[in-house]
């Protein structure tokens, strides 16, 4: 027992004080997000030369070298990695659910082109009655809403992204100011201590943070300061920071207006959401709207409303956003044609050659709206009357009232009216045929008709292979796979994540029952140093008395 | 492999969020009888259910139209059952006139008699459903018979209505081939009636010529009620088909998207009992310790 004694005691007593108190912080911090496991670290003391000038190699105790972070570099490469790829999917999670959900809402553009569709076919078959005729305005009313409402969804939807895009930029950029002043303080703090330790944690919680908004790349500093590049740009240089910029295209710019290359992470999702799932969303609609306004005032513009008038679009606009209908009430809706008949019942065999059937019996050619048809006695009338179709127009014979019954045939382009004309022979005068056509009465539905089947023939969608409604159920659909697929993809890296995470935090994560563990050692270990101080004091002290007798 | 605190914590976190949702997709599967409540729970299943849906309104729509048609249909049945019964009285007039050939007095009787029939024949001609004359062809939005004169003994009736008539649409752009324009159903019905009038005014009736044409028109009627009842039995029949494609479309649809009850109930009380073993673990876990108390 020497002074030695004394000198090991004491390296012993602080030893356990600063086990102690790194133990505690572990457990004040066990609960702190971002806080990594803290271990103090020791070396046994070197020989040296005792107060008598011998060389001392036994009982020197240990030296602290001080309070280190238990963290490993490829864990936290993994970690960002993954919680860059859970960026993404976790930053669509809100704007696919309000998408899917109000797309989907009472069955959404489906149900109203349903609506559509079944109050014109129930007018069809009673063109005549008003209320119909108001409902299926109503319905044209409903309709042309419901694609201006999907149309300001896909509008607000993208503002929202918008919203949070310009939020991440704002914050990356407070990240980035952040970690300038947190390379600064690290760089000027003492190595291995808990004060800087607590700085690293700061500076690692925010590049995880980073990590989900973007890729990027750590390069550290021998000094302890990192930089940030990504896609060749320098987002950090010590104590530099770049201020970057959203622009109206969704591109993340720099100072110097570099466009960065986001890779992954929220920011790249949002801006894929918006130029690519957006954008197709939108272009379905307008596609839907525009098909449904060409192709239905085509039709309707050839038929009579029950005012007589014809030539009126139905819809109007020039894409979703503003799709309306033109009409000012329901007399306007287009349910007649032109039409024209025999002003005299006509006595003839229809089915047998014209040819030796009176007046009939000859040839040339009639006009029709401006088609020539030639016909000759060689034909029967059904046939002559079949031939009338090239020319937009459906002929009929009334074999009770023995008239020729022309319609005109609004799926076939060309005027509202019916105009005929013998060019040679005679046929329209010798059928009765006025030169030009009437409307149709108030219960005339061959417009109506027409409009139905234009409804629910395939002429929707990119291929034409589509109908209003499949058009509309289309949008849903693909809102509801959007959405599953988003879902999954945060599913799959919300646990890759968590894995992670786990795999992290089985080295920096704090263990209660380890930390009171180490609590105990170090406790039990300075009361041993302050017992072994104690008994060196009494035995020095009894040495000194015993030279002083 | 070393287990800190917040991994257990997570842990328990990511069960308990876990057993939480399934608890909820299940209670909204319960309340709702659906399986899809959203497009994204299975967009095919839903995409299924959507076009079935569609379906079923359009069969809905199809029946109630079926229904109103098959009446319109019935309306002109009816409308020619009484002409039908008018032609066969004019007949038995004609017969009787000519056994009754020098009554005077009962020849003007039965011009009275013949008088009402064409007035009666003329009401029934311009009838008018629900703001709609039957008989004009697509001009049903005015009478389409006009007595000259118009107030007095009726000395003509001429058409003003057209030779379109709208046959029933059925589905597919298809429609009945049904022709019920006026002077396709009543022919020369009103003049003949007038002729028979006349002649048994003027106390000579041409029995010879008056019978076959009432033979001729009484033939056009039983045609058309012909037509008609055969497009009322295909109405019918096309009804029933509908109400037994709806059935089977319904079935589908159940079978498809909706939650079975028993099902749901079972799976529901198996995730509460999870939800619950899991909140107990997680208070095990987290019960406070001293050194928590002390922090």
């Amino acid at each position: 027992m020497s002074f030695e004694s004394l000198n090991m005691a004491s390296s012993l007593l602080r030893s356990s004080r600063i086990g102690m108190d790194t133990a505690g912080r572990n457990l004040a911090g066990s609960s702190e997000a971002g806080y990594t496991r803290q271990s103090m670290s020791t070396t046994a003391l070197q020989p040296s030369t005792g107060w008598n000038g011998q060389t001392v190699t036994s009982g020197l105790g240990v030296q602290v070298n001080g309070v280190s972070r238990a963290r490993q570099g490829l864990a936290d490469q993994v970690y960002r990695m993954r919680a860059e790829d859970a960026g993404g999917p976790q930053a669509l999670d809100s704007l696919l659910d309000d998408l899917e959900g109000r797309l989907s809402a009472n069955d959404g553009l489906q149900q109203a082109g349903l609506d559509f569709e079944q109050a014109w076919t129930t007018l069809q078959n009673q063109p005549d009655d008003t209320a119909l005729r108001s409902q299926a305005l109503q319905e044209g009313k409903q309709l042309a809403d419901t694609f201006r409402q999907q149309s300001q969804l896909v509008a607000d939807v993208r503002g929202q992204a918008r919203t949070q895009m310009s939020s991440n930029v704002e914050r990356a950029n407070q990240i980035l100011g952040n970690l300038a002043d947190l390379n600064k303080r690290i760089v000027s703090s003492p190595g291995n201590t808990m004060g800087r330790n607590t700085l690293l944690d700061q500076r690692d919680a925010m590049l995880d943070e980073l990590s989900g908004m973007m890729d990027f790349r750590v390069a550290e500093q021998p000094s302890g300061a990192i930089n940030l590049y990504q896609s060749g740009n320098e987002l950090l240089n010590l104590e530099k920071a770049e201020t970057l910029s959203l622009d109206s295209n969704g591109n993340v710019n720099t100072s110097q207006g570099r466009s960065l290359s986001l890779g992954s992470g929220s920011l790249s999702a949002l801006e894929k959401f918006s130029t690519t799932t957006l954008d197709g969303f939108q272009a379905q609609l307008d596609g839907l709207a525009t098909t449904l306004r060409d192709r239905f005032n085509e039709i309707h513009a050839l038929g009579y409303g029950s005012d007589g008038l014809t030539g009126r679009n139905f819809f109007s606009g020039t894409g979703a956003a503003d799709l309306a209908v033109a009409l000012g009430g329901p007399d306007e809706l287009a349910t007649g044609v032109a039409r024209s008949e025999s002003s005299a019942p006509i006595a003839l065999t229809t089915s047998t050659p014209l040819n030796g059937q009176g007046a009939f019996a000859a040839s040339g050619t009639i006009d029709i709206n401006g088609v020539s048809l030639a016909w000759n006695d060689g034909q029967s009338l059904d046939s002559i009357l079949t031939s009338f179709g090239a020319a937009g127009v459906k002929a009929s014979y009334d074999g009770s009232s023995h008239k020729v019954v022309l319609a005109r045939d609004p799926s076939v382009a060309g005027p509202a009216t019916i105009s005929i004309s013998d060019t040679s022979g005679n046929l329209a005068a010798m059928l009765g045929l006025p030169a030009s056509s009437t409307p149709g009465g108030a219960g005339d539905n061959a417009g109506a008709v027409a409009l139905v089947q234009r409804l629910t023939r395939p002429v929707f969608g990119q291929s034409a292979n589509r109908t209003l409604t499949d058009g509309g159920r289309d949008l849903i659909v693909e809102a509801g796979r959007q959405r599953s697929l988003q879902m999954s993809q945060m599913e799959a890296t919300q646990s890759a994540l968590g894995a992670a995470t786990e795999r992290r935090n089985q080295a920096s994560g704090v263990s209660t029952d380890e930390e009171l563990l180490s609590l105990e050692r170090y406790q039990q270990a300075f009361e041993a140093a302050a017992r072994v101080a104690s008994v060196a004091d009494e035995t020095i002290t009894t040495l000194i008395r015993m030279g002083g007798n | 492999m070393r287990v800190d605190d917040a991994t257990s914590r997570n842990a328990i976190l990511s069960h308990l969020q876990d057993s939480n949702a399934r608890m909820f997709k299940l209670q909204q599967q319960a309340s709702s009888g659906s399986k899809y409540l959203r497009p994204s729970d299975n967009a095919p299943g839903y995409e299924r259910r959507l076009d079935r849906s569609a379906d079923l309104s359009r069969l809905d729509s199809l029946a109630s139209n079926l229904t109103q048609e098959s009446d319109r249909v019935d309306r002109y049945d009816s409308i020619l059952g009484e002409f039908t019964e008018t032609i066969r009285s004019a007949r038995q007039v004609v017969q009787r006139a000519t056994n009754a050939a020098t009554d005077p007095a009962a020849l003007a009787s039965m011009a009275k008699e013949v008088d009402l029939m064409l007035q009666n024949t003329l009401g029934q001609a311009n009838v008018n459903d629900h703001g709609r004359y039957l008989l004009a062809g697509s001009k049903t939005a005015a009478p389409p018979f006009v007595a000259t004169p118009p107030d007095g003994t009726i000395q003509s009736v001429s058409y003003a209505g057209d030779h379109s008539f709208q046959a029933p649409q059925l589905p597919n752009g298809q429609q009945l081939d049904m022709d019920l324009n006026g002077e396709a159903v009543l022919g020369d019905t009103f003049q003949t009636l007038i002729d028979l009038r006349n002649q048994l005014q003027s106390g000579s009736v041409d029995s010879a010529t008056l019978l076959p044409r009432l033979a001729s028109l009484e033939q056009n009627f039983l045609e058309k009620r012909a037509e008609t009842g055969a497009a009322g039995k295909y109405l019918g029949e096309l009804k029933q088909i509908t109400e037994e494609r709806r059935l089977t479309v319904e079935a589908q649809q159940s079978n498809e998207a909706g939650a079975d009850p028993a099902e749901t109930i079972t799976k529901l009380l198996e995730a509460e009992n999870t939800h619950q073993m899991n909140l107990q673990v997680a208070a095990r876990v987290g019960r406070l310790s001293l050194i928590d108390y002390l922090k």
